[in-house]
């Protein structure tokens, strides 16, 4: 394998770890704009996202993420570009 | 005929909307009160009318059916972090949530203008009966901006179903449904008073209704005691002060605008 075969394959795989990344905040940010009252934002519930609630678990275990990650959103970053 | 009626507390809203259905009751009418202060039946119980149905919904009732019906649908969806929320207290937090209340009436509308009778619809006061009317344009702007996220979302993750997709495409079509049968079928009479307030109020409300697309079809002065016209393009009629109970009052008035309703329904339906 050459140098510019490992190269290729390298930038490959970060290219999809930004992907990822990505969507898992797309994914954040559409439950935010239903569920962020659960978290206490004061932003008022639809009933359209009480219509979605019931099916919306997992949606809701993401917003949850929000609360964990939100003490160390500078670790989060550099970790996405694997600075120690 | 669809007929919402509206105008400013007080100018005799319920009366005109007696009055309607005692003009449509031949071919059968439905009355729905959405003013959460509710007297329709109270001014027919003066009379003996039949034939007239009366919907007067208690929406606190509704809400709290209605938020039981979904912490029941939580539970059977087995919400796997159930544990984590005390539910029942989530749920009658929700019921104060700024905006539910126009979204119970929104509900309301919906589910009576698909009926295949007449129907008269007695509004709230102004400001939350064109909120209600504005909280339907501005979700379906607020829908269809989800889904185009959502759709992103479904297409990064190679997802083949997703329930909230088809949920959200389910209520972005239901609500246009609605706006598209409120523009087609339905029609609105404006109720006012001689004094100046009412008029700023009835040219406050005409002038939303009209930008969205909705037909205003007459303009009723009640308890008038001239004949001035107050907006140029629309059908008017002025409504004399009628002495007696409330009943006689309603049965007063359907007698003047029985021969303007049967022109304006001809039209509106052309």
């Amino acid at each position: 394998m050459n140098v510019i075969e490992i190269l290729k394959a390298f930038f490959k795989e970060k290219a999809f770890s930004f992907y990822d990344a990505e969507t898992q905040e797309k994914e954040k940010l559409f439950s935010f704009l239903l569920f962020g009252w659960i978290l206490g934002f004061p932003m008022p519930s639809s009933l359209l996202s009480l219509k979605l609630l019931p099916y919306a678990d997992e949606e809701i275990s993401k917003l949850l993420l929000i609360v964990r990650d939100l003490d160390d959103q500078f670790g989060k970053a550099l970790g996405q570009f694997d600075i120690d | 005929m669809k007929v919402f009626v509206v105008g400013k507390g007080g100018t005799g809203k319920s009366t005109v909307s007696v009055a309607l259905s005692l003009i449509l009751k031949e071919k059968g009418v439905k009355v729905i009160s959405l003013d959460p202060a509710h007297n329709i039946k109270d001014i027919l119980s003066y009379g003996t009318v039949q034939g007239i149905e009366v919907v007067e919904p208690d929406f606190d009732e509704e809400l709290k059916k209605y938020l039981k019906k979904l912490t029941d649908t939580m539970k059977k969806e087995a919400f796997r972090y159930l544990t984590l929320f005390n539910l029942e207290n989530l749920v009658d937090t929700l019921r104060y949530s700024p905006g539910t209340e126009e979204h119970m009436l929104l509900e309301a509308i919906e589910k009576h203008l698909s009926d295949s009778e007449n129907v008269v619809f007695d509004t709230p006061p102004t400001g939350l009966f064109l909120k209600v009317l504005g909280l339907l344009d501005s979700n379906i702007l607020w829908i269809s901006r989800l889904i185009k996220i959502r759709e992103d979302i479904v297409k990064r993750k190679n997802l083949k179903d997703d329930r909230i997709l088809e949920l959200l495409n389910v209520e972005f079509a239901k609500l246009n449904s609605l706006k598209e049968n409120l523009l087609k079928n339905a029609v609105f009479i404006n109720v006012m008073n001689e004094d100046a307030l009412s008029l700023r109020e009835s040219k406050r409300i005409i002038t939303f209704l009209r930008k969205r697309g909705y037909r205003v079809i007459l303009n009723i002065v009640n308890k008038s005691s001239t004949t001035q016209t107050f907006f140029e393009n629309i059908k008017h009629i002025n409504i004399p002060p009628i002495s007696g109970n409330p009943y006689n009052i309603a049965s007063g008035t359907s007698r003047l605008l029985e021969e303007i309703i049967k022109e304006v329904n001809d039209e509106s339906l052309d």
